[in-house]
């Protein structure tokens, strides 16, 4: 993985410029294969940033660190100012309800329905009276995706 | 070589150090699952899977084991005209070691690798690594409502083997051996007391928490693949056996010293 400094992209002008995920001197081995080497990058809110590199580079053990589910070798992150990289398992559940993070071969519950995935994270952080309504939600978003009647 | 071994030392304390904590904290989470309502689903999910079931396939191990027994040992006993205490000897057996013992591995044969194999595959298509970023504790999620189940059913899927051993036993007895009834019964139950049934199902309790433990443990670190996932299962059928037996042998020295303590305070209050 090459170091990379800035991403590039477009969002709101109004919200460019505050640094939501910081990653200082980041350095990865498994083993003693080196993956990621004193990397540092920013990404700010309201730009779209995008890390690019050939297959096997490093670019998936980079982003899981954005939400520590790698811890780093060296080096350190941060989210929105505060470092993360150093919390435990129980303060880290906290800030990884601030992400959405799309797995590469998708990482559904094969266990669960489509509905029952979109209502996961839901059923275990929202103290929700009324099901029927998530339920109602979960139809409607995912008739906006073209996949209306898929739910169970 | 010395750096070989070494580094296969290193490499068992760290592997050690980690099932630790691991164990430690599927323990101390699943305590705290007891007090959360939403949890409560999740386990009658697992006790239905783990409990109800294996009833059947417990109940057939039990009672082959009675029947095993009976045949076994009626040659010893009638030798020296003892044939009436068939039942003690396959009661008591039955009861305090091979029902216990014999329902555990036969569970650790079929939920420990049934948790393994399931617990694996989430692990290699990353579905755990989408529990935690999602911002759940896949110890609390997945763990402790499989922790839980294993360690309050073990114990009744005991009671069912043990169950089973001993009609098995008493049926073999009566039919092929012509064994008085009467007394079979009457030396079964001044030689069985509820001590003994009391330690086998207190062990049986220790060996659903080992059972689960293990595989879920070897679930969470198996590796990627097919190969590895049954890789996975078999270390944790191989290490569940292993457990079970050790465990076996260390609360057997364990109740035989507490019993020893209690027998005389009883003797005097009786």
């Amino acid at each position: 993985m090459e170091k990379n400094t800035d991403g590039n992209g477009q969002g709101c002008e109004k919200d460019r410029g505050e640094t939501i995920i910081e990653v200082r001197n980041l350095t990865r081995k498994f083993g003693a294969k080196l993956v990621l080497d004193k990397i540092n990058l920013s990404v700010e809110k309201g730009k779209t940033t995008v890390v690019i590199g050939p297959s096997g580079c490093g670019k998936t053990v980079l982003i899981k660190h954005f939400i520590v589910l790698q811890r780093p070798t060296q080096g350190e992150v941060y989210f929105k100012g505060n470092r993360v990289d150093n919390l435990s398992e129980h303060e880290l559940n906290g800030v990884r309800t601030h992400f959405g993070y799309l797995f590469q071969e998708g990482a559904l519950f094969d266990s669960m329905t489509v509905a029952e995935n979109i209502m996961f994270p839901i059923r275990q952080h929202a103290k929700i009276r009324d099901w029927r309504q998530v339920e109602e939600i979960v139809k409607v978003k995912l008739a906006l995706v073209g996949l209306d009647g898929f739910q169970n | 070589m010395i750096a070989a071994l070494g580094a296969k030392a290193i490499e068992d304390v760290v592997n050690a150090g980690r099932f630790g904590r691991f164990a430690w904290r599927s323990a101390t989470t699943s305590a705290r699952s007891c007090a959360r309502k939403s949890t409560y689903p999740l386990i009658w999910t697992q006790m239905f899977i783990i409990g109800v079931n294996s009833v059947p396939v417990i109940m057939i191990t039990g009672a082959f084991v009675g029947m095993t027994l009976a045949i076994q040992a009626y040659d010893q006993l009638a030798g020296m005209g003892l044939e009436e205490h068939l039942g003690v000897l396959i009661n008591i057996s039955v009861v305090k070691e091979l029902g216990p013992v014999l329902a555990a591995v036969m569970l650790a044969g079929r939920i420990g690798g049934a948790l393994t194999a399931e617990l694996g595959t989430m692990n290699v298509t990353e579905q755990i690594d989408a529990v935690r970023s999602m911002g759940t504790d896949p110890i609390r999620y997945l763990v402790a409502p499989r922790l839980l189940a294993c360690l309050l059913l073990t114990p009744v899927l005991t009671i069912f083997a043990d169950l089973m051993g001993v009609v098995g036993g008493a049926l073999v007895s009566f039919l092929q051996f012509d064994i008085n009834s009467r007394a079979y019964w009457m030396f079964s139950a001044s030689a069985v007391a509820l001590w003994d049934v009391s330690v086998g199902i207190a062990k049986a309790f220790f060996f659903g928490g080992a059972i689960a433990v293990i595989s879920c443990y070897k679930g969470f670190n198996c590796k990627e693949g097919a190969h590895g996932v049954g890789q996975a299962c078999t270390d944790a059928f191989v290490a569940s056996f292993i457990s079970i037996l050790a465990l076996d042998f260390a609360l057997a020295v364990t109740f035989k010293t507490i019993y020893h303590i209690f027998w005389p305070i009883k003797s005097i209050v009786t």
